[in-house]
């Protein structure tokens, strides 16, 4: 008696396969909602979000740059701020620049006016509130530094959006 | 058979719930994090060709712009009343000083006080709105 295996074998992989298809299918939305509920809950728990640091070198100093945004700062009104430091220390007065910016939504919000160091420091750093309204914030500011013929403005890294303001 | 078909069933949620979880952590982990080795300024990607008005004014956001220098003419701005519109690259210009010691006395110059710009519509000649800009927030302390 011959058995034609080959059909039947077929027959009972294709259900196994399907529920494989559906099963990585699920978990792989099942990891995209996490992710998104992870972003969301990130966004709106996050009280103080600093950016990625940034670095230049300018007229023999290399300076180090963040943007920081703190949602909670004196009671929830919020301030964004701009920082550059000197890396090798205290520089000559005027030779550091820093210009604290809001965004919320991606639109400009506020901007302080910007400081130069007024003595011989190794940093300087500029905040604005956040006054926009309740939203998502975002801190970018403007930073420079003397360049021994002019200045050189940079921008600071994005911070990572945070939801507050008033 | 029932058995089978309930131990599949609680298998799958495990597997779910432990891909939520995993899919959350990371999400937000990647939200809060602060990111870790200095990045060069400069590598901020390719300059943005931000669209034109009739009058040949360049209008976007600032979020877009490479560099300071490539802000676009009317940067799209909040408004004190909730307004989206724009506002002037050139009425937010601070000024460039020359030497570090007219820096310091710009800086000294300055009475601290907000600003009040109006706000434009796309065309840049209508006014929509003002915005207050400038109230500074106290120096941090936290660094």
């Amino acid at each position: 008696m011959t058995i034609d295996s080959g059909p039947i074998t077929n027959a009972v992989r294709e259900p196994k396969r399907r529920r494989l298809r559906a099963s990585t299918r699920n978990i792989l939305i099942a990891v995209l909602l996490g992710g998104t509920l992870g972003f969301g809950a990130g966004a709106a728990h996050a009280t103080y979000v600093p950016s990625q640091i940034g670095q230049f070198s300018l007229y023999g100093r290399t300076y180090t740059t963040q943007a920081t945004l703190d949602t909670s700062y004196n009671g929830g009104d919020g301030r964004a701020s701009s920082w550059i430091w000197s890396q090798g220390g205290s520089v000559p007065t005027g030779w550091m620049y820093a210009r604290g910016r809001a965004f919320i939504g991606g639109n400009f919000c506020d901007e302080g006016w910007g400081v130069y160091n007024d003595t011989l420091s190794s940093g300087v750093d500029n905040g604005v509130w956040l006054s926009c309204g309740y939203g998502a914030y975002q801190s970018y500011g403007v930073v420079g530094a003397w360049n021994g013929n002019g200045y050189n403005y940079y921008y600071t890294f994005w911070s990572p959006v945070a939801y507050g303001g008033n | 058979m029932k058995s089978s078909t309930k131990y599949r069933k609680v298998f799958g949620v495990a597997v779910t719930t432990t891909a939520i979880a995993i899919g959350g952590v990371v999400g937000f982990a990647v939200t809060t994090a602060n990111a870790g080795a200095p990045a060069v300024q400069m590598e901020k990607g390719d300059k943005v060709d931000f669209p034109k008005n009739g009058r040949g004014e360049t209008y976007g956001s600032a979020l877009e712009a490479r560099t300071p220098a490539d802000e676009p003419d009317l940067i799209r701005s909040v408004g004190d009343d909730g307004k989206i519109g724009y506002l002037k690259k050139a009425d937010l210009d601070q000024g460039t000083p020359k030497s570090p010691e007219e820096a310091v006395n710009l800086q000294n110059s300055r009475n601290g006080a907000g600003r009040v710009l109006k706000l434009y519509a796309e065309d840049g000649t209508t006014v929509i709105g003002q915005r207050t800009v400038g109230k500074a927030a106290p120096h941090d302390t936290s660094k």
